[in-house]
């Protein structure tokens, strides 16, 4: 198995980057490799040029304003597990990355590759998408911002032109009273694909769920914002979340029969969606479990 | 009953060197049936742009600099393996998902075969050969044998490389934690119980 021909450019600065970028005839960016090297050597794609990402210092930093957190491309998952911004404003997060491959994978690959390789069952889309993350994407006549959750096309398709770097990911800082948190369910505990993955944000106010935010991940072409689920929460008093409860149990539903899997060796549809209704409840739950212990703290 | 010995293979004959040989013997015919065949050789591409053809690398590997010649897609797995004939880092499933040719990179556990030769750079690169120190074994080295912690041996070196960072890190882990640490690492033999007891062990003696 080894690698089809290619040219390969190893750009210093990110305007270098975009100039080989539009000067390609079938080039591809490379970020960690994880997926893309794997998909070449599988002879699923090929490309003539290799434009390495490794070395932009650009798509390498982080930092905060008032409002938001603004993350570089390039930060392996690694990085985003050791980084304090991370680990401060969005555990939930951290916690979702760490369960992306194994540490060998996680040491090479990063947070804009994973959500330009745009697997369904991708691990650091979902709490994103929930956390009203937009993502920055930059060619030769400048920048556009798009939500995350509008990146995603289908499988593995994104709407990133060719002649564009994803270069940030800007996540917004969450309003006070608020709790998220991260479900996925694999077939085993390490190195796992997700078989079915649920992030929500709960917003509480004068106990009520003000604001809400349901993202269901491998049970779609895409991870997709589940609305009917929101809906069955949203403005409903959270003394009435509890295990079983009619508002979780809708909510659950509501989930499922908002998602479209498909079958595959990993499970059938039917079974993503009876799993998908139980970690939807699991993730309110603890969800608001997480708002509750941020409250007490402060 | 006459106990048959095996005869001693002559000195500096080694399976590996085998097997090379039988290879270059099979190509060797291929070539020379092309050329009975009329055919010239392939054409390289002659372009001078970055990373076509073969490239001249110097590389830091276990704390030498050592001249190479690759591909830009070449991985360093086989850079390693056929170029410097570091045999010790194995490949198991070629792409990314069982750990087994992990070497560390400025000491961080990296996948070879998902990285390509040519993006190491400056890079320091670490093999299985360059853990043990002036010829005494790594502590997890001597641990892996003294609780017999491999089987067919194929992700022993990945493993040790693994455990071996682990410790660097957090020198009292618990068994959780050797768990999480290896747990990109697979052992088709079923080595884990004892990779764990073995790193523990290891632990305790550093």
């Amino acid at each position: 198995m080894y690698l089809k021909e290619f040219k390969f450019y190893r750009p210093g600065t990110l305007s270098e980057a975009l100039e080989m970028l539009s000067n390609a005839e079938n080039g591809a960016l490379k970020a960690g490799g994880t997926d893309l090297l794997v998909e070449m050597k599988k002879g699923l794609r090929s490309y003539s040029e290799l434009i390495s990402l490794t070395d932009l210092a650009e798509l390498k930093e982080q930092n905060e304003d008032a409002e938001f957190v603004r993350l570089g491309a390039g930060l392996t998952h690694s990085e985003i597990l050791d980084s304090e911004l991370v680990r401060k404003y969005f555990p939930a997060f951290a916690e979702a990355v760490l369960q992306i491959g194994s540490n060998q994978v996680r040491n090479t690959g990063t947070l804009g590759g994973n959500l330009c390789t745009a697997a369904a069952c991708c691990d650091s889309a979902p709490v994103l998408i929930a956390l009203d993350a937009e993502v920055e994407m930059m060619n030769k006549k400048g920048t556009e911002t798009i939500a995350l959750k509008d990146f995603f096309v289908h499988n593995r398709r994104t709407v990133l032109k060719k002649d564009q770097i994803l270069t940030t990911v800007v996540v917004k800082k969450c309003a006070p009273h608020t709790g998220v948190h991260f479900e996925k369910f694999g077939l085993r505990q390490g190195s796992a694909i997700a078989v079915v993955s649920v992030a929500a944000l709960l917003t509480i106010e004068d106990g009520l769920c003000k604001d809400a935010r349901i993202v269901i991940g491998a049970v779609a072409p895409t991870p997709m914002v589940s609305y009917n689920a929101i809906n069955a929460i949203k403005g409903r008093p959270v003394s009435d979340f509890y295990e079983k409860s009619e508002i979780l149990l809708a909510a659950g539903k509501a989930a499922s029969e908002d998602s479209v899997p498909i079958d595959d060796v990993r499970g059938g549809a039917q079974f993503r969606r009876n799993v998908l209704n139980t970690l939807t409840q699991r993730a309110i739950l603890t969800a608001l479990r997480n708002c509750n212990m941020q409250n007490t703290q402060t | 009953m006459k106990k048959k010995t095996p005869k001693p293979l002559k000195k500096g004959f080694s399976r590996r060197r085998f097997l090379r040989g039988a290879g270059l013997t099979a190509a060797g015919t291929v070539i020379a049936g092309s050329g009975m065949l009329g055919l010239k050789a392939q054409q390289l591409p002659e372009e001078k742009s970055p990373g076509a053809g073969v490239l001249n690398l110097s590389m830091h590997v276990n704390g030498r600099l050592r001249q190479m010649s690759v591909e830009a897609r070449t991985t360093l797995a086989d850079a390693l393996r056929n170029e410097l004939q570091l045999t010790g880092t194995k490949v198991g499933c070629n792409r990314g998902a069982c750990a087994a040719c992990t070497v560390w990179i400025d000491g961080i556990p990296t996948l070879s075969c998902m990285t390509l030769a040519v993006e190491v750079g400056e890079r320091k690169v670490t093999t299985i050969e360059g853990l043990a120190r002036h010829g005494k074994l790594h502590p997890v080295q001597q641990a892996f044998i003294d609780h017999d912690a491999t089987q067919c041996g194929f992700c022993t070196s990945g493993m040790l490389l693994t455990t071996a960072h682990l410790l660097a890190q957090n020198s009292g882990p618990s068994a959780e934690e050797v768990k999480a640490a290896t747990s990109g690492n697979f052992c088709r033999c079923g080595t884990h119980p004892k990779v764990i007891t073995a790193t523990l062990d290891a632990a305790a003696k550093m």
